[in-house]
């Protein structure tokens, strides 16, 4: 359990330096890697009409 | 009056405000105006979007906007305005303000806001008022989410963000996030539940989240603390708990033991209406998941046991282990990259005979300055600095205490009051008591973005900016750690300004300039910043969020924040204000022959934030009327159908609504929507029509109705009765008739 632990918190920190990665204005060769891994993983969300509004 | 100017558009990312959760987007402008606010280009936050936040151009846009200093013409209330210039409402405002406070004293000052809407204050509220000497500070969340914060800084020193996505086991006591309301925490929700998470709802009512839960407790409303005991019970009995935790981080179990043993299953299942089975299988549920978490509720923050109840969710999340570990509930402390506006607000500035003047800490002190400075040095200890203002809900007066001081001039007068962003009118409990404190007032001063029924009872009103107008960063107020950069993509119109200006160049004509030296938002954010070494240009050039890696069991080698350096299952600071150290359940008023029903308000649609918005046509379009929901059994019990116009009545007031007779809904409850009031009334209907759909008129404030330790109103549960309009009520437009 305390492994499991362990390992579920280092996994959290590097999410956080790679998605930490993914918000650079200006990215580099490392931030567009971490930028390709997180398409990967996520995909890309479609658009959802839910979210339009007529013109008023 | 504008500061910076506009950023490029190509890369303008703004955070919403429309409501309280801070979805970060993408604005598009044309012709220096908001064209549209769309959704992010990162995958990871592309999600986090509801159709209120892509409403912002209509809003940011809308005709009705207050885009000039307005002065009173007519009499209070009357709607009656002049428009006046930025410096003279300032220099008339000030020199009011002056006569009121040489005549009355400084805590004959109050001020009602909401830091949801007002965003860019960074405390500069606080900082004036703890110069001026009032403690008068109120707030919406005293009723949400800012009392928990004070709540959970009595049991362990601190506010948890739960890791919501990565948990294996998630509890919803009645909050329910959906598509468009709370949309990232559905969207963590969405994502845990697909890696494997088990969900856990308590609510009255099978909800969007109930619907698809592992378990539905359908508990009578307002009664979580019973649950949250019948849950430990449980827990403590089958020895389900971290010993070790227990062992090492806590004191009073014992006494815990003792209390939880007065609540057996059979009891709890009688209180709440949940079969016992039911109750064990799912404490046990949570308390043997690999990981588990509690989120903050808006539900638990408003009963008559709400006190006990928050720190007995407090309590679940530290006997079963969850407490600062990977999906669980994690504690953040203070940023190290930003200057938190806990250190802004100048709190050792206030006197400790005027903090001592904080209106209601004398009945209700669990979120005044009167409890939580009893926190002070152990606060200092842990985290490094005496005051966390977490949520800015730690050092607040009592709302109904303040307008009751505002209508009654006691226990003193309160005679100037200043609501900025916050419909007050309509945002506390009683509002007819309210309405009789701000026309007992000698100055009153509003800032919104539109006329609401609340400015409309002010001397002053001062139009304010919108979130794409201004540049910000926001730091969850402590609540979680990382910043998220918020650009301005627009200038405001005219003379609409922001709510940290307003202090800002009030201050100065108070005789305080020197603690305000920061003269625009920018210098104020490079202030914040100046921990990176970095300008708020040069930060959000190169980061559009930022979240600080998260660090686990922290109190391993800190300590808890409270007197024991534990986590204090047995309260030493409610034990030394008077009040009863461990939790209990307490009886809300009970439903009768004349008010049958429960009735639980200040219910959130998605169309709108709390009182806001009515007057946008694409929200408005998607929710035109108030709706109030019934049982099936209820509503032919008493010749209902949907959509018929009901009147809700309770022993202070009514609310004017139609029916959705409702299959979902737990028989002898009603269900009210929050804040309702018709925009297109004004000039016809008195303030608007504030008192035909607001619930803020129902629960009476009375001393039956309060929790005790905060005196917060008890909203879920308190007995009302339904009778059956023939006829539509007067005045109502087509569309709500209709709609």
């Amino acid at each position: 359990m305390r492994f499991k632990e362990w390992l579920g918190g280092a996994k959290q920190r590097l999410m956080t330096n790679i998605a930490n990665r993914t918000f650079k204005k200006n990215p580099g060769l490392l931030d567009r890697l971490a930028i390709r891994f997180l398409r990967g993983s996520i995909g890309e969300v479609p658009h959802d009409p839910e979210l339009d509004h007529p013109e008023n | 009056m504008a500061s910076a100017k506009p950023t490029d558009n190509k890369n303008t990312y703004s955070v919403c405000t429309i409501c309280d959760i801070g979805c970060q987007l993408r604005a598009e402008t044309e012709d220096g105006k908001l064209k549209r606010m769309i959704a992010h280009d990162n995958p990871a936050l592309a999600r986090n979007v509801c159709y209120k936040g892509t409403a912002a151009a209509h809003i940011h846009n809308h005709v009705d906007r207050l885009t000039r200093p307005l002065k009173r013409v007519g009499e209070r209330g009357e709607d009656k305005w002049e428009e006046i210039s930025y410096e003279q409402a300032m220099d008339e405002i000030a020199e009011r303000l002056k006569k009121v406070v040489d005549q009355y004293g400084p805590e004959s000052m109050a001020v009602s806001t909401s830091g949801w809407n007002t965003q860019t204050t960074h405390s500069m509220d606080r900082r004036f008022m703890n110069a001026l000497g009032t403690p008068n500070y109120i707030s919406g969340v005293s009723l949400c989410a800012g009392n928990t914060a004070a709540v959970n800084k009595i049991t362990y020193g601190w506010f948890p963000f739960a890791d919501i996505s990565n948990s294996k086991c998630i509890v919803l006591f009645g909050h329910n996030p959906r598509k468009h309301s709370w949309t990232p925490i559905f969207n963590m929700i969405n994502a845990a539940r697909a890696n494997g998470a088990k969900v856990i709802v308590l609510d009255p009512r099978v909800s969007d989240q109930a619907e698809v839960a592992d378990l539905h407790l359908s508990l009578r409303s307002g009664t979580d603390a019973a649950m949250c005991l019948g849950w430990l019970n449980v827990i403590i009995n089958e020895e389900l708990y971290d010993k070790d935790f227990v062992a090492e981080y806590t004191v009073g179990f014992d006494e815990l033991c003792e209390r939880v043993n007065d609540y057996p299953l059979e009891r709890v299942a009688e209180i709440t209406g949940v079969d016992a089975a039911l109750i064990a299988e799912s404490a046990r549920m949570y308390a043997t998941a690999e990981s588990a978490c509690i989120p903050w509720t808006p539900i638990t923050d408003m009963q008559i046991s709400s006190t006990s109840a928050i720190r007995l969710q407090s309590i679940l999340r530290a006997l079963t282990g969850n407490i600062d570990i990977p999906g669980g509930d994690v504690f953040g402390g203070f940023d190290p990259n930003y200057i938190p506006e806990s250190k802004l607000g100048n709190h050792e500035m206030l006197s400790a005979e005027q903090k001592a003047k904080q209106l209601g800490s004398d009945a209700h002190p669990a979120y005044t300055y009167r409890a939580q400075e009893m926190l002070s040095e152990h606060t200092e200890r842990v985290y490094g600095y005496a005051y966390a203002d977490i949520v800015m809900g730690c050092y607040m007066a009592n709302p109904s205490a303040t307008f009751r001081a505002m209508a009654t001039e006691k226990p003193y007068p309160v005679k100037a009051f200043f609501v900025l962003g916050n419909n007050a009118l309509m945002s506390y409990p009683n509002q007819h008591q309210i309405l009789k404190g701000m026309m007992n007032q000698d100055l009153i001063v509003a800032h919104e973005i539109f006329m609401t029924p609340t400015a409309m009872l002010a001397d002053y009103v001062l139009p304010g900016d919108v979130f794409s107008e201004r540049n910000h960063i926001s730091d969850y107020w402590n609540w979680k750690l990382g910043l998220t950069v918020s650009q301005k993509a627009v200038e405001p119109p005219a003379e609409a300004s922001s709510t940290f200006q307003f202090w800002h160049d009030l201050a100065h004509r108070m005789g305080f300039a020197d603690l305000f030296p920061w003269q625009t938002i920018e210098d104020m954010l490079d202030h914040r910043l100046s921990p990176t070494g970095k300008t708020f240009e040069q930060f959000s050039n190169e980061n559009y969020m930022y979240i600080q890696p998260p660090e686990y069991r922290k109190y391993r080698k800190t300590g808890f924040a409270t007197p024991s350096g534990k986590v204090e299952l047995k309260s030493s600071v409610l034990g030394e204000l008077g009040f009863d150290p461990l939790p209990y359940y307490r009886e809300g008023p009970a439903v009768s022959e004349d008010y049958p029903y429960y009735v639980f308000t200040g219910v959130r649609e998605d169309a709108f934030f709390q009182t806001g918005q009515r007057q946008v046509k694409v929200l408005r379009d998607r929710m035109p009327s108030p709706k109030l929901f019934m049982h099936p059994v209820d509503a032919e019990r008493q010749g209902i159908i949907d959509h018929d116009w009901v009147k809700l009545q309770t022993e202070t007031g009514e609310v004017t609504a139609k029916v959705l007779v409702q299959g979902s809904m737990k028989q002898g409850h009603i269900r009210v929507p929050h804040g309702w009031w018709y925009p297109e009334m004004r000039g016809e209907a008195k303030l608007a029509g504030a008192f035909i759909s607001s619930d803020a008129v129902l629960c009476p404030d009375t001393p039956e109705y309060l929790d005790y330790e905060q005196g917060i109103p008890h909203f879920k549960g308190f007995p009302g009765r339904i009778v059956k309009l023939n006829e539509p009520p007067a005045g109502m437009s087509e569309q709500v008739l209709a709609g």
